[in-house]
């Protein structure tokens, strides 16, 4: 199902920042780092069959029972976007292979059907070279747009000068396609018509088709507006589309072996959704599905397919007997209902009794009704405990398949949904047997969480550790690791580079903004010399659940050692503010540089100060202790306190109104001040210090 | 806000066209888009070319990434050729694309580009962010003035106004290329006083979006 994207010029004007820098912000995504998904969210695939997969997901994941896949593109991934698990599964097949100027209108034959009736013309016994020539020669000089309905029509009349039977039949068909290409189908249609008794095969075959293809096209002519806009089915002219379907099905029985077998079937695909018969169109998609060499379609473009042409119809009227459809549908009906174009009444969310009548058709795949009815009951009733009634306890056996994976996934949520206890070793138990691509790394998430709910994070990081997913570590090391774990993780040799900086960089940040300054300072040292220093770390692969893939941003431990004084106010490096601060954490000039070291670093709404959701990964308590340091607060301290210096104090009321500067909104965090006070500190800046450089720069408040 | 009230618009793709554009002076359409995870490929996003009788027309491209590969830069302008010939001219192509304030430069250097390959009688319109008018280096913005005919700054994102926009505006005085104001249908809107006194406001431009559903997601 298409994403709600569809329709966001969108922007995010505050965190814009945050993004990485050549990325538009259209499809900047929070993080999702949950397992229970039943509303399609940008970034809530999983290889686990859920209600918040995309359709096309789910259809794929059921289609796959061992089928392997490439790791390398998704090497690591938890989540994943439809296009990733298609060029994963099927690497050289997820694109339609014509990509030519036509590609989207019937022009997209006019090249193959040139060679093809060149060929055929050269292959006619006892013809007149003069007429061969000339018959080809017209064919190659003509090229249709689609759009111009006049195209060679001075070619065309070249050809008055055929004179033989076989040569005649042959001008026919050429001028019944130029007809065809230019939107003429009347002509096209009785010019192909008129071929039937030709003595020619290839002719005979082809304009039968034809015949069909006129058709189709002549259905849809009055289907689009002024803007180019579709109208659907039910504007096309039904009659053309019966002449078309019965066209291609004679063309199927005469010709079962036909050189536009595939081509007639997909066309009579398109009949069955413009005449609006779901149900022979879903019979015909149960047929293909489990034969997609078939229909010379790679399978996820025929997922795309059924996607777009069958899914809305199917979802409300329910017609198929197949398991695999059946099931897709019944996933996406636990959502919420839903209709973008409130067309129709939205069918209220799928019941168990529903799901109980499709036992015969899911009779084929053995453990798939239990699963929809568990999914039911998990999702839409809230009974957990009906979960484990329906899906026994089968961790222990390795899982190749998405569906038996997916019982085994949706009975572990059920556990810690009643708090079991021994949820966390069947967990265990399952990523043990997990399947290495994306698999493996839905079932760490589920069991980093459990760890992580329990106050067992430092289990992740032991050595003998399940949770091996690089990016659910850095999660957890973002939000979820105290001191003397990040610190522990920054000094163990035996790491990946990038865990180990990570934790650095993630230890030193923490110590800075939550007053731990002489802990700050020991940890100083860990930082390697001549270590990048460019701005503020965004970790993409934490913030952005799924996506094009950027290269791992190193991690700037450099920041926090660069030896250059910052900024207008002449502070010094940020190691000797934090010096002051460890002598003393009120001193008023180490709390103004250490606000200017955050504010021109670039750390200000930095993402990292922002806990997950509860329910996500990393969303528990942070464990370091409130107050985390901030900027705002930090000034009007000083500005509270009547002894402060004047040069200080000019200085934390210059900096406490830019905080709201240019445009009203805060960026330094802590207490929001109403604008009266800002107006009150800006009055006395120029008051009391006017003489002060702050007072002179500043010609407004916020 | 109330679409009716204006005279520019944008049809999106799956946007069902509403009365209000019969009347329309200008409407810049959805061709297609550029994704981020296929920079080698135009997708297109309307079946049939549009063909308008009375207002101007604008080919929009929505685009994600400014790492297009060459072939990209080519179909669209076969889509534009295309579409100035269904009996009334192409006014011109925008370029939809959030960039980074920071990167404004960068962007005003695709641009140049890309108005070098476009043929001339096709304007050039971009939208813009708010953000660019109150954070954009001026000499960037001053670069993007140079290349482009006109920007539609957005006041919303997704299908509500942006809250606080009335700040943001303020900074619209100092922008160097005429632009106009991108409104949402049904978004809150209260035109700021001064607006049509900035010498280079130039008026709005309508998201048109179908009705809302009953049941809406996030």
């Amino acid at each position: 199902m298409r994403c709600v994207w569809l329709f966001s010029l969108g922007l995010m004007i505050w965190a814009i920042d945050w993004a990485p820098a050549t990325a538009s912000a259209d499809y900047y995504r929070e993080r999702t780092w949950t397992l229970a998904n039943r509303e399609l969210t940008p970034g809530s695939n999983l290889a686990v069959l859920q209600p918040g997969n995309d359709t096309r997901v789910n259809l794929m994941l059921l289609l796959q029972e061992g089928h392997g896949g490439s790791a390398t593109i998704g090497q690591g991934h938890v989540f994943f976007e439809w296009s990733e698990l298609s060029a994963s599964l099927y690497p050289e097949q997820s694109r339609p292979e014509f990509q030519g100027a036509y590609s989207h209108s019937r022009c997209q034959t006019n090249e193959t059907g040139r060679d093809a009736f060149v060929k055929a013309v050269s292959l006619i016994k006892r013809l007149p070279e003069t007429e061969r020539d000339l018959l080809i020669s017209v064919r190659q000089s003509i090229s249709p747009d689609c759009e111009d309905r006049d195209a060679g029509s001075e070619e065309i009349a070249r050809l008055a000068a055929i004179q033989t039977p076989a040569g005649r039949d042959f001008a026919v068909y050429l001028r019944s396609a130029l007809a065809f290409y230019n939107g003429d189908f009347d002509s096209a249609t009785r010019g192909f018509s008129a071929l039937a008794t030709a003595k020619d095969d290839w002719l005979k075959e082809t304009a039968l088709y034809m015949i069909a293809r006129s058709e189709l096209n002549r259905s849809q002519v009055q289907a689009f507006d002024n803007y180019g806009y579709f109208e659907g089915p039910r504007t096309t002219d039904q009659g053309a589309i019966q002449n078309a379907e019965r066209g291609f099905n004679l063309y199927l029985k005469l010709y079962p072996r036909g050189a536009y077998r595939q081509s007639a079937k997909g066309l009579l695909r398109r009949s069955y959704w413009l005449a609006g018969e779901t149900g022979k169109l879903s019979d015909e998609y149960a047929a293909v599905l489990d034969n997609p060499e078939s229909t010379g379609l790679p399978l996820p473009i025929l997922i795309q397919e059924v996607d777009d042409k069958l899914l809305a119809t199917l979802a409300r009227d329910g017609n198929s007997s197949d398991p695999e459809l059946l099931a897709m549908i019944a996933l996406y009906r636990m959502r919420e209902p839903y209709d973008p174009y409130d067309e129709q009444e939205a069918r209220p969310t799928i019941s168990r009794n529903e799901i109980e009548a499709m036992r015969d058709s899911l009779a084929g795949r053995p453990g798939l009704l239990e699963f929809l009815l568990a999914a039911q009951a998990f999702y839409v009733e809230k009974d957990a405990g009906m979960v484990l009634k329906l899906i026994p306890d089968d961790a222990r056996q390795p899982h190749p398949g998405y569906l038996a994976f997916s019982r085994q996934m949706l009975r572990g949520q059920a556990l810690e949904a009643l708090g079991d206890r021994n949820a966390r070793s069947f967990w265990q138990q399952l990523v043990s047997g997990s399947d290495p691509l994306y698999q493996r790394g839905s079932a760490e998430l589920a069991l980093a969480m459990n760890l992580e709910r329990n106050g067992l994070v430092d289990a992740v990081f032991a050595a003998n550790s399940a949770v091996r997913t690089p990016v659910l570590r850095e999660i957890l090391l973002q939000f979820s690791a105290g001191p003397a774990l990040l610190r522990q993780q920054a000094k163990d040799r035996e790491l990946d580079r990038r865990e180990r900086d990570l934790a650095l960089y993630v230890l030193l940040y923490r110590q800075l903004t939550h007053g731990a300054y002489s802990a700050f300072l020991n940890d100083l040292d860990l930082v390697p010399p001549g270590a990048n220093s460019g701005g503020p770390f965004y970790n993409s692969q934490t913030e952005i659940s799924y996506g094009y893939e950027e290269e791992p941003e190193p991690i700037p431990l450099g920041l926090f050692t660069k030896s250059d004084a910052t900024g207008d106010f002449g502070c010094p490096s940020l190691k000797q503010s934090a010096q002051m601060l460890a002598a003393n954490p009120d001193s008023h000039r180490g709390l103004l540089c250490l606000a200017d070291f955050l504010r021109l670093a670039g750390f200000d709404r930095y993402w990292m100060d922002e806990q997950p959701e509860p329910d996500r990964l990393g969303g528990g308590k942070s464990p370091f202790a409130a107050p985390e340091f901030s900027r705002l607060e930090a000034y009007k301290q000083i500005i509270a306190d009547q002894k402060a210096s004047p040069e200080n104090r000019a200085y934390a009321l210059y900096r406490a109104i830019w905080c709201y500067g240019p445009a009203g909104i805060n960026s330094c965090g802590g207490v929001e001040v109403d604008v009266e006070q800002r107006a009150a500190w800006f009055r006395e800046l120029k008051r009391r210090y006017p003489a002060s450089r702050w007072a002179q720069k500043l010609k407004f408040y916020w | 806000m109330v679409a009716e009230d204006y005279d520019s618009f944008w049809l999106w793709a799956g946007v069902k066209p509403q009365p209000v554009l019969d009347h329309a002076r200008s409407i810049y359409i959805l061709a297609g888009e550029v994704r981020a995870s296929d920079p080698g490929r135009l997708r297109l996003l309307r079946p049939a070319t549009p063909a308008l009788p009375i207002a101007d027309l604008w080919l929009v491209v929505r685009v994600e990434t400014l790492d297009w590969q060459p072939d990209v830069q080519e179909k669209i302008m076969e889509l534009a050729k295309k579409w100035d010939r269904q009996g009334r001219p192409l006014t011109g192509v925008q370029i939809d694309f959030d960039s980074n304030t920071r990167n404004l430069k960068n962007y005003a250097a695709f641009l140049r580009a890309f108005r070098e390959s476009l043929p001339i009688r096709f304007k050039l319109s971009i939208t813009g962010l708010l953000d660019w008018s109150a954070n954009g280096d001026p000499a960037a913005l001053s670069a993007l003035a140079d290349i482009v005919d006109e920007a539609v700054f957005q006041t919303y994102q997704a299908r509500e106004t942006i809250a606080g926009y009335e700040q943001w505006l303020e900074r619209l005085h100092d922008l160097p290329m005429p632009f106009r104001l991108g409104l949402v249908q049904g978004g809150s809107w209260h035109e700021p006083e001064n607006l049509r006194e900035i010498r280079n406001f130039r008026g709005f431009v309508v998201f048109l979006v179908n009705p809302p559903a009953r049941q809406a997601p996030d």
